[in-house]
């Protein structure tokens, strides 16, 4: 009993740690606004210390009629939403480049979003509807293992509705430019054994088409997602299965000439997971399958292939990839006093196979054993409140990796020091980060059988020390964020295969942040950043700067949110984007809403390029737009 | 650390605890405040005596100047409750004594008794009030409520 009260007074101090007077005035509409709010962050709260944190609460989400992830990416400091030349989403995309180890890592839940030959599932859930969603934490800097043991830069936590804040059956049906239309519901019960949540959406969403060379560009997509949960007392279950189809873009066409190029794909997942409180054991087991089938061509030629005859040109392709994964996790935290502590153990293990290779119409043996990874990672955490005003956290994680065939085995190194200071209006969060980090399969995969290189790249280091100040007094909240990020041996591509820079990358990077907030839990926020990245490895410097004004707030009947972001990156006309929506609730059954973005129509654009790998002659696209002036309106109706 | 020390720092735990509680204006401090302004607006009281059974309402009312909680429905200015039909026969509903739903399918079986109703839908907090219920009761809100009535 003593360990429950302690650890109910540690956790209930930690929460209110970070909590500051949020009433602003005494009004019904002010009460329920702060109500909501204040319901929403106490979770909230409770992970301030595990990073840099900016949370999208059900109210944000809602006021801002958020339709997917990259709408939320696009909000976050530090980065630019940007997508690949298959038209998938992949902020830190560059031509021909990986994806950096440790860029960004989404979870749902506990389930990180992960397949085991592509890495980061970014890819496939950026665009996906959000109708499931409760609420979005959006940490930077590396944050705690608590959030899921797989760290990055830039780590998204999706958690899906509560059904007992839900409470409802509902049907929404939305349509946007360019012929686009969504139509969804959810239905949700709790009651003494338990809550379930069953969700489904239909999403076919156009996008606008380029044309290049006589080719159509086209970024379109169709899918519909299925996702449930169950909660009996101490567990949980899941399942998620999404289908869709979606055209690539330019594809992988050196010369930027597609010939409708699409992908169709499937994943299933089922979760388990178990908490007890009381005795501070969590557990969880993840299975997901994957399969993806992707058909490309190009007007002129897509590829050369290696054959007995030499080097031969081919113009389509068509490849089948399924992929398992499997990971399962055992924890159990401690409290004592004045200190909270958790150990845990987690094991994954990914299987890829390519089913299907056709060059030409002609099957293709590709020569690869390579098609597994096993991952074993132990860690350990711990918080220690030295008084009323000060944290310390701390932790650390082993990782070995073991791939199959002759690759390289890796062993991981990450850890973590923190210390936060609370001073009523002064607060202060310092961290400074070690950790190092496997390429993705797909690098090893094409670095050994596609450059036919016989050594296998580095771990990728970084080292991150941050701190944070804030003052608070009632309405303002200003904080200054500053950072300097080095990364050591970090992965690239040289023309020839995947290998590592040999110099240090430095990013220094820098946030400034006011919050003013409004009554009825409205708020306006405004966010001013920049990354600067000192030359390296005879690259100049790379410079981006960004900015983020952001007010919303409940009037009424009506909510109201409107957002402006800039951007600007090297080689790229300033990007401005204005968006805005306006939700309207007649009575308590229904609500209206119109959404506009990017409605000044000068949004960030991205810029494309192809190499021809006979002659090395290079074609471009510039201009293309990742964020579409783009109409929404919808209807949702409560039974 | 000997069992004194530990004692100590289990005082102290517990002390911040309630010191950092009491200053931060929980959900629960907050939902309080909301029952405590809408009943003594029903009643046109200063204080309102009310009763409740619900257990996200349980000991919540205590530091709460405009409300206090009472033993018994009979004792009760308003009646708080997601079992509403319960306390027809024993409490029943009259201009003295109001009822209040804390869950929608409760204010839903009971819309000629209830004046109300306060609770999570759609992942937000909703307050309802009765229309028909307050021409019934002849009881007028000052204008803030107006959006809340239908």
């Amino acid at each position: 009993m003593p360990g429950k009260l302690l650890r109910a007074s540690l956790t209930s101090a930690v929460i209110c740690f970070f909590l500051s007077p949020l009433i602003a005035d005494e009004s019904i509409e002010s009460l329920i606004g702060s109500y909501a709010k204040r319901a929403d962050l106490s979770e909230r709260t409770k992970r301030e210390s595990d990073g840099y944190l900016m949370v999208f609460t059900r109210q944000d989400l809602d006021r801002m009629q958020i339709r997917s992830l990259r709408e939320i990416i696009e909000k976050t400091p530090f980065i630019r939403y940007n997508e690949s030349r298959l038209g998938l989403s992949a902020s830190f995309y560059a031509p021909y480049q990986p994806d950096p180890p440790a860029g960004m890592r989404v979870y749902i839940n506990d389930r990180i979003l992960y397949t085991p030959f592509f890495g980061n599932a970014l890819k496939l859930f950026g665009q996906l509807d959000m109708g499931y969603i409760d609420h979005v934490e959006v940490y930077y800097g590396l944050p705690s293992q608590t959030l899921g043991i797989d760290g990055a830069v830039i780590v998204i936590k999706m958690y899906t509705k509560d059904p007992e804040r839900e409470n409802t059956s509902l049907a929404g049906l939305v349509a946007g430019s360019y012929g686009s239309s969504e139509l969804y519901g959810y239905t949700t019960s709790k009651d003494e054994e338990g809550s379930e949540l069953f969700y489904i959406d239909y999403k076919n969403m156009h996008r606008k088409e380029s044309r290049y060379k006589s080719s159509t560009l086209s970024k379109d997509r169709e899918s519909t997602n299925f996702y449930s949960q169950i909660e009996r007392g101490r567990h949980r279950f899941e399942v998620q299965a999404i289908g869709g189809r979606l055209d690539t873009f330019l594809g992988y066409s050196p010369h930027l000439d597609p010939l409708d190029p699409h992908l169709s794909f499937r994943y299933l997942f089922g979760g388990w997971g178990y908490k007890n409180r009381e005795t501070g054991v969590e557990s969880f087991l993840h299975l997901t399958r994957n399969s993806s089938s992707h058909y490309d061509a190009s007007k002129t030629m897509l590829g050369i292939y290696q054959s007995t005859q030499g080097a031969i040109p081919f113009s389509s392709s068509r490849l089948k990839i399924v992929q398992h994964h499997a990971e399962a996790q055992l924890k159990k935290s401690f409290a004592s006093d004045g200190a909270e502590s958790s150990l845990g153990v987690q094991a994954k293990t990914g299987r890829f196979s390519l089913e299907e290779v056709y060059l030409d119409g002609k099957p293709y043996d590709m020569p690869s054993r390579f098609n597994r990874q096993t991952a074993l990672s132990l860690f350990a955490q711990g918080s220690y409140l030295i008084d009323e005003s000060r944290i310390v956290v701390g932790s650390i994680k082993g990782d070995r990796y073991l791939m199959d065939d002759d690759m390289r085995d890796y062993s991981l190194l990450s850890g973590r020091l923190g210390y936060i200071y609370n001073g009523g209006r002064w607060l202060s969060k310092s961290f400074i980060f070690y950790g190092s980090f496997a390429p993705e399969a797909k690098s090893l995969f094409e670095n050994r059988y596609l450059y036919r290189r016989s050594g296998d790249p580095d771990a990728e280091r970084s080292l991150i020390v941050s701190t944070k100040i804030t003052y608070r007094e009632r309405k303002h909240e200003t904080s200054l964020l500053a950072a300097r990020y080095i990364k050591n041996d970090a992965l690239h591509f040289d023309g020839t295969g995947y290998g590592n820079f040999e110099d240090d990358i430095v990013i220094d990077c820098i946030l400034f942040e006011h919050i003013y907030s409004l009554p009825g839990a409205g708020r306006f926020k405004l966010d001013v950043w920049t990354n600067l990245q000192q030359p390296h490895n005879s690259l100049p410097n790379r410079n981006t700067y960004g900015a983020i004004a952001d007010y919303s707030r409940s009037l009424g009947r009506f909510d109201l949110h409107t957002a402006l972001v800039y951007t600007y990156g090297p080689g790229l006309k300033p990007g401005w984007d204005l968006e805005g929506a306006l939700t309207y609730r007649p009575s308590h059954r229904v609500s209206l809403f119109v959404k506009g973005s990017n409605i000044l129509g000068r949004a960030l654009k991205s810029d494309y390029y192809g190499i021809d790998p006979v002659t090395g002659e290079v074609t471009r696209v510039n201009g293309i737009d990742v964020i579409e002036r783009r109409l929404w309106t919808g209807v949702e109706y409560q039974f | 650390m000997d069992r004194s020390g530990v004692s100590v720092l289990k005082s102290a735990a517990l002390l911040l605890f309630l010191l950092t509680l009491s200053l931060a204006g929980s959900p629960d401090s907050i939902k309080a405040k909301i029952i405590g302004k809408v009943a003594t607006s029903l009643l046109d009281v200063s204080v309102a005596f009310i009763y409740t059974d619900d257990p996200a309402y349980e000991k919540i009312f205590e530091e709460e100047e405009n409300l206090i909680e009472t033993k018994s429905c009979s004792d009760a200015d308003m009646v708080l409750s997601s079992r509403l039909e319960e306390y027809r026969s024993i409490c029943p509903p009259t201009s003295q004594r109001l009822y209040f739903a804390t869950s929608y399918d409760d204010y839903l079986k009971n819309r000629d008794a209830a004046v109300g109703a306060f609770f999570w839908q759609k992942g937000r907090p909703n307050l309802i009030l009765n229309e028909k219920r307050l021409k019934e009761l002849k009881i007028r809100l000052p204008s803030e409520f107006d959006n809340y009535i239908e």
